[in-house]
């Protein structure tokens, strides 16, 4: 087309704009956390990770209630079965149901990770975001406390604690949470420190939004990723301690039973009864890769910068 | 840098403090005497004070809170209640070794199959090596060292008879232990390596090596490797602790006489002394490894060091 100028005009047509339609969002408006989990969807490993923790949840609520056997009880004639029929996972030296036992366990351990995360979210929370919206010299010296405390090798305190306190399992979900919310207060501090000084506040800020409003309606949504994220790692390693605790002899103690416990309890006899070990310790080492590998999707997911 | 040397060793002090008080009150919480309270309530009561003032137990809890630093200034630990007339520094020195090695090797295994895994698996991105190594990955920070320990002691010392299933003499004794207590670290090494060459690889500097027609061995050693080793310094911390908690249950499964297991022992058998021993002990080693992990890493990557100035 080397003369365009002498097209004649009626072969053009004056296109609408709609100004409306231009702004029209196609797409539905998504929460941070449904953008999450359609992220998610997309990591199978992470899917089946949380199938089997759903599963085994379920087994720890319900599991004892369908066994026909208590998990304390004893039998002594039918002491150190191997599986069968009647007792699935078959029974140990006091001729106690194991299938019984390791759902009870189970429930248990899972008990003492979850409060124990409920804790140190509460606290690291509260502590991360006071240091960071408070700065200056409050924030200084909430640090200063926090490095002090970093340097406390944490898995020694709890022993300590444990064997000063009364045995039980709010002496261990104490014990663990002296320690533990230290690190969720530094990515909380951390988050909020970020977000603090980023555009989205600032624009919030002209338009008028109240302190409050920012906290809670900007603040925290965006630092809910960083707390879920790190819950996924306080949980299984509050089951590890827990277990790590049972097994050197200073974590619940019998009749109760608890991972730890019943993973002990099946080393005394592990070179005539290895089942009394490894089913216990699948359970254990189930729960821990699936919160792992959820919890590595959950982070690629809620926070793609960090994906690698 | 020498202010913040300076800084980090306050700190070291200071936490050091923290640990020991709270360390010392939460034990003189504990209920009864660290004695053998049969005998010791059938001692007439002379007897009974006698063995008070022998400890130093009959004075008030302050002063012995004093003592006790003074005595810690000076390398004194005190006195063991369970092993009689042996000093707990006698005792801790004597069983800390088998804990060295162990844990020497530990590291040493743990570097080599970790960091050589973890190369390979992010050089040959996404085939069956890195998979393999992923799996051992996860499988490395999740299955408790006591399982890994208790399982190879079955299988490698029981049925297959390999290695010795248990106790010290030779070396052949301290394989078992050493490789249970590595696993946990080989997988973080692994992993971490991993992570940090994958993002080395996409760096424009390996795509100007290969450009200037070095071979592939060239670029991964020279290039590749050396930028991602350094940050390695970093998870040592994490690794340390690792292998402090691991020491306590493998040395316990293989009967070996180190402190980790001197630890388990002291625990069951009350005795005070011991324990406060260990825990400042402990504690004292992870703290001082931390500094020197920081300060090192502070001293390799100059973007770390100049960081630390700004923030003061």
């Amino acid at each position: 087309m080397e003369n365009y100028q002498d097209l004649p005009l009626d072969l053009f047509e004056k296109a609408e704009v709609n100004l409306d339609e231009k702004e029209h969002i196609a797409k539905p408006s998504l929460t941070a956390f449904q953008d999450g989990w359609i992220r998610l969807k997309k990591n199978k490993a992470a899917v089946v990770s949380l199938f089997i923790l759903i599963l085994i949840f379920l087994f720890a609520v319900f599991g004892p209630i369908f066994s026909s056997y208590d998990y304390a009880k004893t039998d002594y004639h039918h002491t150190f079965q191997l599986p069968s029929r009647e007792h699935i996972f078959g029974t140990d030296q006091f001729g106690r149901d194991q299938f019984a036992r390791i759902w009870y366990g189970t429930r248990i351990s899972l008990l003492i990770a979850f409060a124990a995360a409920c804790l140190d979210i509460f606290v690291g929370v509260t502590y991360g975001a006071v240091s960071a919206l408070a700065g200056g010299k409050v924030d200084a010296v909430m640090q200063r406390i926090i490095e002090i405390l970093v340097g406390i090798p944490s898995l020694i305190i709890i022993i300590l604690l444990m064997m000063v306190m009364p045995a039980g399992i709010g002496t261990i979900i104490i014990a663990m949470s002296i320690t533990g919310w230290v690190n969720m207060a530094r990515l909380v501090r951390a988050q909020i420190l970020k977000l603090k000084s980023q555009e989205f506040v600032l624009a919030a800020r002209i338009l008028g939004t109240n302190s409050r409003k920012i906290i809670l309606k900007h603040l925290i949504p965006n630092t809910m990723g960083v707390i879920v994220i790190n819950t996924m790692f306080t949980i299984p390693s509050a089951i590890f301690t827990e277990a790590f605790l049972s097994f050197i002899g200073i974590g619940l103690s019998e009749p109760r039973a608890s991972l730890g416990v019943l993973i002990n309890n099946g080393y005394q006899v592990l070179h005539n009864f290895p089942h009394l070990l490894i089913y216990p310790a699948i359970v254990i080492v189930l729960i821990m890769v699936c919160f792992s590998i959820l919890g590595d999707g959950l982070r690629d997911a809620l926070d793609p910068r960090m994906r690698k | 840098m020498g202010k913040y040397i300076l800084k980090r060793i306050l700190y070291l002090f200071i936490t050091l403090l923290i640990i020991i008080t709270a360390t010392f009150f939460l034990m003189k919480r504990l209920p009864g005497t660290p004695f053998d309270s049969e005998r010791f309530s059938q001692m007439p009561p002379q007897q009974q004070k006698q063995l008070l003032e022998k400890y130093g137990l009959d004075q008030p809890v302050s002063v012995q809170y004093l003592k006790y630093l003074n005595n810690l200034v000076h390398g004194d630990l005190g006195v063991s209640f369970f092993y009689t007339g042996r000093t707990v520094k006698d005792v801790i020195f004597g069983r800390i070794w088998p804990s060295v090695l162990i844990g020497l090797q530990a590291v040493l295994l743990g570097l080599a199959v970790g960091l050589t895994l973890g190369i390979i698996a992010a050089w040959k991105h996404n085939s069956g090596i890195d998979y393999f190594t992923m799996v051992l990955a996860v499988l490395g920070v999740s299955v408790p060292n006591f399982v890994v320990a208790a399982l190879l002691q079955y299988y490698v010392g029981l049925k297959w008879g390999i290695l010795p299933v248990a106790f010290w003499g030779t070396w052949a004794h301290s394989v078992l232990p050493s490789i249970a207590l590595s696993f946990g670290a080989t997988a973080m090494f692994a992993r971490f390596i991993r992570t940090e060459m994958l993002d080395v690889l996409e760096q424009d500097y390996i795509i100007t090596a290969r450009a200037k027609g070095l071979n592939q061995f060239q670029v991964l050693m020279a290039h590749a490797v050396r930028n991602s080793i350094i940050p390695v310094v970093t998870i040592l911390g994490p690794i340390v602790v690792n292998l402090l908690t691991g020491s306590l249950a493998v040395e316990s499964i293989f009967s070996v006489p180190g402190i980790g297991s001197l630890f388990v022992e002291s625990i069951k058998s009350n005795d005070y002394a011991t324990i406060m021993g260990l825990t400042i002990f402990y504690s004292a080693f992870y703290i001082l490894v931390v500094m020197i992990v920081d300060i090192l890493y502070s001293v390799i990557d100059p973007r770390i060091r100049i960081q630390g100035n700004k923030d003061e």
